[in-house]
């Protein structure tokens, strides 16, 4: 009896891991494929407007990560 | 809370990307350090550390409780930023990578701190978070045993930024310059490494190794691919390169039509066409990094440089900074690659945040586990295991007659070292003058491609005389050219080696086994390679060790104080004692 018990528990494990995989799957394309999409669409459009950069001549830009105190190094960001 | 005593030890940890690691520091002293990769046996193991943490904590014999700080050695929201912003901006190519990359954060990365409340249950102070290349900086810094020093830092990439340079005086570290993702040194060579055929992350040195057989004839064709500037920074023509939005590294239609080949497959034939891709891509990064060190030099005056980041283990390169750049000291830390942040990280919270000046000079790098003769000898015995047991002296002179009969010794003795190469506690040495070693070791013991060169070690004192090189390299991280022409196994195609110098106060034992061998033989070089098997870590235990000695040709195993021949043993009967691991393509 447990060993049927513990085979069916295997058995919906392994169907939820593949339910999931698949459940994610759709959700997530549908954030990328809606949110990011609209969010990167509209920044290319309004790219277009911007006004050309000039051509550089470095690609170095200053470091900005404040990291000075026990109180910095507690954020995650 | 009642407020308990400091205590002086701080966790540092880096996870989550590869090489896992763990360092517990002892009043801003290193006392234990080492990647998770060589407990669990798979490489590259990017897992919480459990076993390498757990090993800082019983070296130290203290308990989570007892650590006053535990460090990451990177700011996992702004990483996670980087990718977010990317992804719409590679909108709609990224889908794949982005399914992918999403499971991972959603599932784990964006938990960091719940997971490590997870391991670490009776840890009930902070988790601090340090920037990924401010950690890299820091360990590099902080164990240079400079006052003041330029240091830079040349990576893949951390949170947004890919190289930086920054300046330490004191004991306070601050980085003025970075370039961030996707222009990336180290994703560049990496883009390369997979086009030649290579693993990513993994076998970027097996790129530097073929570059000698080639002609930098590429050279123009490279740099089409990369606008290099005056000041090193340099920008990356994205239509080339496929990492920002797909699960591989290069537009591949696109590099076929540049180069008019193909990406190689790992398992297809090394035609001359890579070896000159490899050796003009080595060109195009010696260049950037000297011009990186000649511009870090022009900010800040300074005659110290420190160098870390994955970058900064192309030791070409580095030997190219000693020689040209305006620099005139230079320090790498050894594990320069994420491993080595773990480290970093806690460095840069003990110095820079906390204030402590002591420290400050890095004395060696065998910071891991080591293991006891009593339990080898119980080990030997319970497998039957005929073997000698020497002392003191008696086991270097053993140890060297046999080098100088030609035979190849798998060496395990005293601490592991942490970070990327054997230097004499894990390797595998054997006679330099002899020409066949290099392929019989390649081949018969390693299982590894023929082209890749070996590395000498030679005792510090006669360094000048058999090396173009005027400063001691104790962590095999400098290459030179070599002067004498009886060290064929370790000399490379265009007369060069990748050098480890030893001297008495480094390593004690190793050293005296070189001395007893340059006694014999008139020779103070031997080869040295780290001591494992194609694809599989470095040995961290004495088992791990026993078990790659059945499966190679290698002749002779010290385990400690303890010397086995092949000749007195059986080893197929003695394999089969044993269950050995699978290990991948490295």
């Amino acid at each position: 009896m447990l060993n049927i018990l513990k085979k069916i528990k295997k058995g919906l494990l392994w169907f939820s891991k593949k339910f999931g995989y698949v459940n994610s799957t759709i959700i997530l394309t549908i954030v990328y494929v809606v949110f990011f999409g609209i969010y990167g669409l509209l920044k290319k459009f309004f790219g277009l407007f911007a006004k050309k950069q000039p051509k550089v001549m470095t690609m170095w830009r200053q470091f900005e990560t404040k990291s000075e105190t026990l109180e910095d190094l507690k954020n995650e960001f | 809370m009642e407020k308990r005593e400091a205590t002086g030890y701080i966790l540092g940890i880096s996870c989550f990307y590869h090489d896992a690691a763990a360092c517990l520091l002892k009043d801003g002293e290193i006392i234990a350090a080492a990647s998770e990769e060589r407990f669990t046996r798979v490489k590259h193991d990017e897992n919480f550390p459990e076993k390498a943490m757990q090993f800082c904590l019983d070296f130290a014999g203290i308990k989570q409780q007892d650590l006053d700080y535990v460090c990451f050695y990177e700011k996992p929201i702004l990483k996670f930023e980087r990718l977010l912003e990317t992804y719409i901006k590679v909108w709609p190519r990224g889908l794949m990578s982005y399914l992918s990359a999403m499971r991972m954060w959603l599932s784990k990365k964006l938990w960091i701190n719940n997971i490590f409340r997870e391991k670490m249950k009776d840890y009930k102070g902070d988790i601090l978070y340090v920037p990924h290349h401010l950690s890299h900086a820091a360990a590099a810094y902080y164990k240079s045993g400079f006052d003041d020093a330029a240091v830079v830092t040349l990576d893949a990439v951390g949170e947004w930024s890919t190289t930086t340079i920054g300046r330490g005086v004191g004991n306070k570290l601050k980085i003025d310059k970075e370039m961030i993702f996707p222009d990336s040194l180290g994703l560049f060579y990496s883009a390369f490494t997979y086009y030649l055929g290579f693993k990513v992350n993994s076998a970027e040195y097996k790129v530097m190794g073929l570059a000698p057989y080639g002609k930098p004839i590429y050279v123009d064709k490279i740099k089409e691919l990369i606008e290099i500037f005056e000041d090193g920074s340099f920008k990356l023509d994205m239509d080339y390169f496929a990492y920002e939005y797909d699960l591989v590294m290069i537009n591949e239609k696109k590099f076929k039509e540049h180069f008019g080949y193909a990406t190689r497959k790992d398992d297809e034939q090394l035609e001359q066409f890579h070896k000159d891709v490899a050796a003009s891509l080595q060109k195009v990064t010696e260049e950037i990094v000297l011009k990186i060190v000649d511009y870090a030099h022009g900010l800040y005056k300074t005659e110290n440089l420190c160098l870390s980041g994955g970058v900064a283990l192309n030791c070409v390169a580095n030997g190219r900074i000693i020689r040209e750049s305006k620099f005139k000291h230079l320090f790498i830390f050894p594990e320069a690659g994420d491993a080595g942040g773990a480290v970093g990280c806690a460095l840069y919270l003990y110095h820079h945040v906390l204030g402590n000046e002591d420290n400050k000079k890095l004395k060696n790098v065998y910071v891991g586990p080591a293991f006891r003769n009593e339990d080898i000898r119980k080990f030997l015995n319970e497998n039957e295991v005929k073997y000698g047991e020497y002392n003191g002296e008696e086991l270097h002179k053993v140890v060297a007659g046999k080098l100088a009969d030609n035979r190849v010794i798998g060496l395990f003795q005293g601490r592991m070292e942490f970070g990327p190469r054997a230097l004499g506690n894990r390797s595998i040495i054997a006679d330099p003058r002899v020409k066949e070693n290099w392929q019989r070791v390649n081949l018969k013991i390693k299982f590894r491609e023929s082209f890749r060169p070996f590395a000498p070690t030679v005792m510090a004192d006669h360094l000048e005389s058999m090396f173009e090189i005027d400063r001691e390299t104790p962590y095999m991280l400098l290459v030179a050219q070599v002067i004498v022409d009886y060290l064929p196994a370790v000399t490379h195609l265009d007369n060069s080696a990748r050098i480890q110098s030893v001297s008495k106060e480094q390593n004690e034992s190793y050293y005296k086994i070189i001395e007893e061998f340059y006694k014999l033989t008139g020779c103070p070089v031997i080869i040295n390679t780290s001591f494992n098997l194609r694809g599989e870590p470095i040995v961290c235990s004495h088992e791990d060790a026993f078990k790659g000695f059945l499966r190679t040709d290698m002749d002779v195993l010290v385990l400690n104080n303890f010397v086995i021949d092949v000749t007195e043993n059986d080893k197929e009967k003695l394999k089969e004692r044993f269950t050995f691991e699978q290990f991948g393509k490295d």
